[in-house]
């Protein structure tokens, strides 16, 4: 089994930065996610690992060997166990299916009665049997894509390289697709980068996820850390749908009080601690951490708000409310159902509040 | 309302009727003198008016080919016509081979490769593209007497390519410029060394150019006049092109007595089967021509 070991991996296209000391480590046989917004360096950091870009510092290993060092070393791709599916899928358009799927095979000199048993295997598993005498063009995105899955697998290669590959896929498609790569991955139990950009795809599929942001990581994770523990804003921003409520207000840390202006917030006492150098905050809490009640309740931790708009899915509801400016967005349960403009109160759940920093954006607590 | 009708109804046809007479003209333009050729190539008065011939013939051929004697005037003409049509062949196949092999390496490398100064390449390739061939003609006599290149057929075929070599190189870049970088690095990903990977995937998606280059150049070999002109000295090893204005130069005569007409409409007519029977084979592939990326 394979690692990979990123050490402080810089890369940069003339003076652009893409990927800055990025220190990661994919473990052998993992499901790792690379998350990010476009252009945040996640693809460089997989087109790194491929060998199909070099380093401008730092270093990388597979199966700690050193593959680049950013100056003497560098081992092209072909002798890297790598094996890639791109975003655009890259079939070979002159080729039939089957010698799409036979290509690595094909250099790597196999012997003509192994291809056709291996590609034939593998068709089977993944349901293109059919489809193996036709040309790239003739197939659906769909196809194409367990296509061009089938071919990277078929050298049985120590490491797989995703990038993105559920994008041009349809939304019902992507659900299926990525249980199917699960799948394989598991059975194949090779080291998986999966490059994406939408989070409820990685959450659904990782062993574990590194967000990125402008070449940095963010934070690593399991999908359950990063849900429930997002290191900073930025994460705690892009993990989620609906995404969480972030605030800014002050902090009293006399009384240990949040002041949002339009209504103040007593913190549980187990926070007051260790926000007592901190005035300028951001209170973050996740839609579904949030109590909504049509019904005045008693106690100084409920507020009232102002339904300002309403999105309902069958299985849950979104609201969103309203108070002086402030925007807060809650996830109810389908039954609730209350007209736009009328009053709720609200409660947040003592345990769920995160607490950032306003000037860092990172997680006080 | 009716009245608009009514002028549309008037104005529509008038236009179409406009569109075929201009479309008449203009394909009796193109078309006459090859209606012509066609004529007087099956004719067997063979004469230099245009006039329908009473009876068909296929001895104009059979003259081209060496098979049947001519009278007299002619004779020493039509003795060479048939390796005419070889030595077009040669060069015309001479400059394909030339060009394909270079325009697609050199495309390629400007299609893949970052290096200084390569925009300022381009633009001097394009320049000298455009520079007509009797611009070049001193040196480049001096250089084919050094190569030996007078009176030598894959001589002129060479030195047909070097003058369109520079457009060629334009146009394959344009077509390895849209096959996605990705399909190499997969290659490379799979195993194949650079080298593999230009032949067992770039190559083969860029046939549709190399069939266009392989067209255009074949055609500019085929059709080229000047660089024979000035090359090939003994009429044995003439090429078309140069051979019938040679007939015409050699004969002066008065019109229809000693020019062998019928015998060179036939061979005109062979003249233009290649460029057809290959036109019809790049023609899907021509559409595809798309001007190369200027950004390095």
């Amino acid at each position: 089994m394979v690692r990979v070991f990123f050490e402080k991996a810089t890369k940069y296209f003339g003076r652009v930065r893409a990927v800055e000391d990025l220190t990661l480590e994919v473990k052998s046989g993992e499901l790792m996610v690379l998350l990010g917004p476009s252009g945040c360096g996640k693809t460089t950091t997989l087109r790194l690992v491929a060998g199909l870009e070099r380093l401008t510092r730092g270093k990388i290993y597979i199966d700690d060997e050193v593959v680049d060092d950013a100056s003497s070393t560098f081992v092209p791709p072909r002798y890297r166990g790598v094996s890639m599916v791109f975003q655009s899928y890259a079939l070979f358009p002159h080729l039939s299916v089957f010698d799409n799927i036979a290509f690595p095979l094909v250099i790597a000199k196999v012997p003509k009665n192994v291809i056709r048993k291996r590609v034939y295997e593998l068709a089977e598993m993944l349901g293109i049997k059919e489809l193996l005498n036709r040309k790239p063009r003739q197939l659906s995105g769909g196809q194409q894509q367990r296509v061009a899955l089938a071919r990277a697998l078929i050298s049985e290669p120590k490491i797989l390289l995703l990038d993105e590959p559920l994008a041009n896929l349809d939304a019902k498609l992507r659900v299926s697709a990525r249980i199917m790569i699960k799948k394989i991955q598991r059975q194949f139990k090779c080291t998986t980068i999966y490059v994406t950009h939408d989070q409820s795809e990685a959450m659904a599929i990782s062993d574990r996820i590194a967000v990125m942001k402008d070449g940095k990581i963010q934070q690593v994770g399991s999908p359950e850390e990063l849900y429930h523990k997002p290191i900073n804003t930025f994460v705690a921003d892009f993990i989620g749908n609906p995404s969480m409520n972030l605030i800014e207000c002050t902090f009293d840390s006399a009384n240990g009080i949040l002041d949002f202006g339009a209504f103040k917030f007593k913190l549980p006492r187990v926070y007051v601690e260790a926000l007592k150098d901190y005035k300028e905050v951001i209170f973050g809490i996740r839609p579904e951490h949030i109590i909504v009640s049509k019904e005045p309740r008693e106690g100084n931790e409920y507020i009232e708000f102002r339904v300002y708009a309403m999105e309902k899915y069958g299985y849950r509801n979104i609201v969103i409310l309203e108070k002086e400016g402030i925007q807060i967005t809650v996830v109810t349960h389908p039954t609730f159902d209350i007209d736009v403009g009328s009053k709720v109160w609200i409660g947040f759940d003592p345990k769920r509040i995160r607490i950032y920093d306003k000037k860092t954006g990172k997680l006080l607590v | 309302m009716n009245t608009r009708r009514l002028i549309r109804s008037l104005s529509e046809p008038s236009i179409e009727v406009i569109g075929y007479v201009v479309l008449f003209f203009m394909i009796a333009y193109i078309y006459a003198p090859m209606i012509w050729l066609f004529l007087t190539a099956f004719s067997p008065k063979g004469g230099p008016f245009l006039e329908i011939p009473k009876s068909f013939t296929l001895e104009n051929f059979a003259i081209v080919f060496g098979l049947k004697k001519i009278r007299a005037g002619a004779a020493a003409l039509s003795l060479y016509m048939h390796r005419w049509i070889v030595n077009s062949l040669i060069i015309a196949i001479t400059t394909m081979v030339v060009t394909v092999v270079t325009a697609s390496m050199a495309g390629y490398a400007l299609s893949r490769l970052r290096f200084r100064g390569k925009s300022i390449f381009m633009v001097g390739l394009l320049v000298l593209g455009m520079m007509p061939t009797i611009a070049k003609l001193l040196p480049l006599y001096k250089l084919c007497i050094m190569f030996g290149f007078i009176n030598n057929l894959v001589g002129a075929g060479i030195v047909v390519a070097s003058g369109i070599i520079p457009v060629q190189i334009w146009i394959m870049k344009g077509f390895f410029d849209h096959i996605p970088r990705e399909l190499e690095e997969q290659a490379w990903i799979f195993g194949c060394s650079k080298l593999e990977a230009l032949f067992r995937v770039v190559l083969p998606c860029a046939g549709p150019g190399l069939s266009v280059v392989a067209f255009l150049s074949f055609l500019a070999g085929w059709g080229n006049f000047i660089i024979p002109l000035i090359l090939i000295r003994t009429e044995p090893l003439y090429p078309i092109s140069l051979g019938i204005a040679a007939s015409f130069i050699h004969h002066p005569g008065e019109i229809g007595l000693a020019v062998p007409y019928g015998p060179l409409c036939a061979l005109s007519l062979i003249y233009v089967i290649p460029s057809m029977t290959l036109y019809f084979i790049a023609r899907k592939y021509l559409m595809q021509i798309k001007l190369a990326k200027m950004e390095v």
